[in-house]
């Protein structure tokens, strides 16, 4: 019997989105860079009118990718029961986190495609309208992640191994980065400067956070299943 | 723990609330706004280096981290003199 | 899930965990990262704008912001008092100065009510101008910090765990206690850079 059959090779689901999102979501949505929040309608209308091609692409890719999010999650909480005692609250929030942050990263998609579905004949308005909803569902829903990364910190800092699964400062970092998400609150309120959506904090600190988390949290998490692994096979041959 | 560390901080915050004083008079009747921000960046500074080192320890702490909070400290006080006087020139 | 072999349970109470360095400064150094770049994105925006920045933050009562750096550096005395008493394993006298910190440090939140409320009749929002956008986002994202530390400070003013082993949980409080401590005091680090760049250096 293996506990973690799986798990090593379902865990490659979170770089593979990693990946992949940068690629479907950021280069071909061209949300890397973002457009600027200040664009009147039909400058707007104009840049999605001239990249339709790329965007459409990028969000079918995209929205189907975002699946791997949730498989992600799993595994997550498969190595997070390894270490409860007493319930399984911890594992069950980040599960639930991790299913509601994977529908973040497929419904705004569908938006912005929607967008860039029809952009020749659409009211400039009307466009401007669901790439602005998109956005505000990409971003101001983060208290789904913001519950999952914290549940992921507080689950592995009460491992009580001498070398625990996951490092503290892998944990205090994922909770940094939920936490840090609270400043998404402000983007509706402006449209330019450093808070707006597309601005260097609200845009370029909080997305390298997010993507930097699931970069160093990937890392943690194959080395927390090979501890796991490791110690399985100790027991075995011991016993 | 060593027993010298059970002693309270107090004249650390004797210190701090006096200097916080300091800085607050400075802002507000020091009439030469040059040497008055960059009088409160200081001042700033060298609370938050009091903060560190009496309240949270930091001399204790790994070398990386004191290090890191010596330089944030830096950048944080001394950045904005820079700033705002670049603002008034 | 079925059990993994667990390791013996030492959590606290193994010495080689207790005394390595706390993980929190990870957190504390990245929060005053973050804190430190919004710092700077302030000045910088203030660059175009110093006379309606100067303007702006004139229309603030430094008194208030006053008050409440020295409510704050009180409070933040009061914990690192109590860290070093519960550390020397006086838990009875920490928890009477935590209490202490936490009826001083409640009188921030009394303060910036006040203050929010007087801005907020005056008509002025986050969407009056761009330093009020900094004022509102700097001295919320704060108050976030300190409701947490509040809640932080009034969870270990209760004082250890009582049912089970007593050393032990004496052992998982000191850990708490010193994580706690330096978060409240990360809160106080912060106010006094928010309070110079907001309220001193535009009066």
């Amino acid at each position: 019997m293996n506990p973690y059959r799986y798990l090593k090779a379902l865990a490659w689901s979170g770089p593979v989105l990693l990946v992949g999102t940068i690629l479907c979501w950021g280069v071909l949505g061209q949300n890397i860079p973002p457009y600027s929040t200040a664009l009147e309608a039909e400058a707007l209308a104009a840049l999605v009118r001239e990249q339709a091609l790329s965007i459409r692409i990028g969000m079918v890719l995209q929205m189907p990718l975002s699946v791997f999010y949730f498989v992600w999650g799993v595994v997550i909480s498969k190595v997070m029961q390894t270490l409860e005692r007493d319930n399984d609250v911890l594992s069950t929030l980040q599960l639930w986190g991790a299913g509601f942050t994977t529908l973040v990263l497929v419904i705004p998609c569908a938006a912005w495609l929607t967008v860039a579905y029809r952009p020749d004949i659409m009211e400039p308005r009307m466009l401007q309208m669901f790439h602005d909803f998109g956005w505000f569902f990409f971003d101001v829903a983060y208290s789904l992640t913001t519950m999952q990364f914290l549940a992921i910190g507080i689950c592995f800092l009460s491992d009580e191994r001498e070398e625990p699964l996951v490092a503290g400062w892998v944990c205090w970092f994922v909770m940094f980065v939920g936490v840090s998400f609270a400043l998404l609150s402000l983007m509706p309120l402006v449209y330019d400067g450093p808070f707006s959506r597309a601005g260097l904090l609200n845009y370029w600190v909080e997305f390298t956070l997010f993507f930097l988390m699931m970069l160093v949290f990937s890392i943690a998490l194959f080395k927390a299943i090979n501890k796991l692994e490791a110690e399985r096979h100790a027991a075995q041959s011991s016993a | 723990m060593s027993e010298p560390l059970a002693r309270a901080p107090r004249n650390a915050w004797i210190l701090l609330l006096l200097i916080s004083v300091a800085s607050f008079t400075v802002a507000e009747y020091l009439g030469e706004r040059h040497v008055a921000i960059a009088i409160i960046m200081l001042i700033a500074g060298i609370k938050a280096g009091i903060v560190l080192f009496r309240f949270m320890d930091l001399g204790e702490a790994p070398r990386g981290i004191r290090v890191y909070f010596l330089l944030w400290t830096a950048v944080c006080s001394g950045v904005p003199i820079g700033l705002w006087w670049l603002a008034s020139a | 899930m079925p059990p993994s072999p667990r390791p013996e349970a030492h959590p606290a109470g193994n010495p080689r965990r207790r005394t390595r360095t706390p993980a929190i400064w990870i957190f504390l150094a990245l929060d005053c990262a973050s804190f430190g770049l919004f710092f700077q994105v302030f000045m910088v925006e203030r660059l175009d704008q110093a006379a309606l920045f100067d303007a702006s933050a004139r229309q603030l009562d430094a008194r208030l912001g006053f008050a409440n750096a020295c409510i704050l550096i009180t409070s933040s005395w009061l914990v690192a008092w109590a860290t070093r008493t519960g550390m020397a394993g006086r838990v009875a006298e920490a928890r009477r100065l935590l209490w202490t910190a936490l009826a001083v440090g409640a009188l921030f939140g009394v303060v910036k009510i006040w203050e929010y409320a007087e801005k907020i009749s005056e008509g002025i929002t986050v969407a009056a101008n761009d330093f009020f956008v900094f004022y509102f986002a700097l001295t919320g994202l704060h108050l976030l910090h300190y409701l947490a530390g509040m809640v932080l400070l009034a969870i270990l003013a209760t004082g250890p765990a009582r049912a089970g082993d007593a050393a032990e949980n004496l052992a998982r409080y000191k850990v708490w206690l010193t994580g706690g401590g330096l978060y409240w005091h990360m809160v106080d680090l912060l106010w006094i850079f928010i309070f110079s760049l907001l309220y001193l250096v535009g009066a």
